[in-house]
């Protein structure tokens, strides 16, 4: 699991594209929501962040492998208590922008 | 509750409640976390974090290492040890942001603090800092009722708590302004129902709100 700094490096790159009501959805369609509207360079800053994987090594990987780690690490690094943690904290977003 | 257990990477420590000194120092902290939070500091929040944990803890603890959700749960968890008791009306979020003056600095909550029970009571600041945080924030509070009610007094003695309506040809008494957590909170009352008699009912098909339902 990431340590606070990365956590929240983590969320300033994520939380604009978390959903308000994140508590209420299932993690498969709570992690597709935010696959659908994640530009493709916040995804792969996001992999290479919690895979410790570089760009190069990512650039080898089918897009369902990359899925496949981008979902395993953000359940892994407890995203929807990260993002609970850093609202509590005051560190607003603006909801959800264009899809 | 006045001590919990803390367990930081496979080692316990006994953490005690705060006094009221070391309680000052951590909300000065956790200002400073939430304020680097709006701001969007990373860095400046996570050394906000663990400043916040190894002060409750007075030594230095290396968390670098640990995951994240073991730092926040340390915090929250010293959150709840230090948290009033009591239901404190003083210290009520105030929804707009107050002016800092030009005057502060930081750390000077605890300076300002310690001056109002020194200057009121005579107590020494060692004694002052060994308060409990119920007994700190109880005093506080009394103190500025005290000085509320004092300035009221001065206020409804002076010229210019009256002013002239031009209307009533009469002096009118404006009264001083309290600061926003001794207004008292207002119960909203259901109308009281009153009886009207026929002939002065209005005329025509009257269709009531429940009727309309």
């Amino acid at each position: 699991m990431l340590n606070l700094n990365d956590a929240l490096v983590l969320y300033s790159l994520i939380g604009e594209y978390i959903p308000e009501d994140s508590e209420n959805l299932e993690m498969i369609e709570f992690l597709s929501k935010i696959i659908e509207i994640l530009p493709p360079s916040i995804y792969f800053d996001i992999i290479e962040l919690i895979s410790g994987k570089n760009k190069s090594e990512l650039y080898k990987m089918s897009g369902i492998d990359l899925a496949i780690l981008f979902t395993e690490k953000l359940i892994e690094n407890q995203i929807v208590s990260l993002s609970n943690f850093c609202r509590q904290i005051e560190w607003h977003y603006q909801t959800i922008r264009k899809t | 509750m006045n001590t919990i257990e803390i367990k930081i990477d496979k080692k316990k420590y006994n953490l005690q409640r705060s006094n009221l000194r070391q309680w000052l120092h951590l909300e000065d902290i956790r200002s400073k976390i939430i304020e680097a939070a709006g701001n969007k500091n990373i860095e400046l929040v996570v050394e906000s974090m663990y400043s916040y944990i190894s002060s409750a803890f007075r030594f230095n603890l290396d968390l670098e290492d640990l995951p994240w959700i073991q730092v926040v749960e340390i915090y929250a968890e010293i959150s709840l040890l230090n948290a009033p008791k009591l239901d404190f009306p003083i210290l009520k979020v105030h929804s707009k942001k107050d002016q800092i003056p030009l005057w502060d600095y930081e750390g000077r909550t605890w300076y300002f603090w310690s001056h109002m029970l020194a200057r009121n009571y005579g107590w020494n600041l060692d004694y002052i800092a060994s308060l409990s945080i119920d007994d700190g924030i109880a005093l506080i509070q009394e103190i500025m009722i005290d000085d509320q009610m004092k300035r009221e007094w001065e206020w409804s003695l002076s010229e210019i708590a009256y002013s002239y309506n031009e209307k009533t040809k009469k002096s009118e008494f404006r009264e001083l302004e309290r600061p926003f957590w001794m207004f008292a909170q207002k119960e909203i009352k259901e109308p009281k129902k009153i009886k009207i008699r026929k002939d002065m009912l209005p005329i025509g098909n009257i269709i009531s709100y429940a009727k309309s339902k």
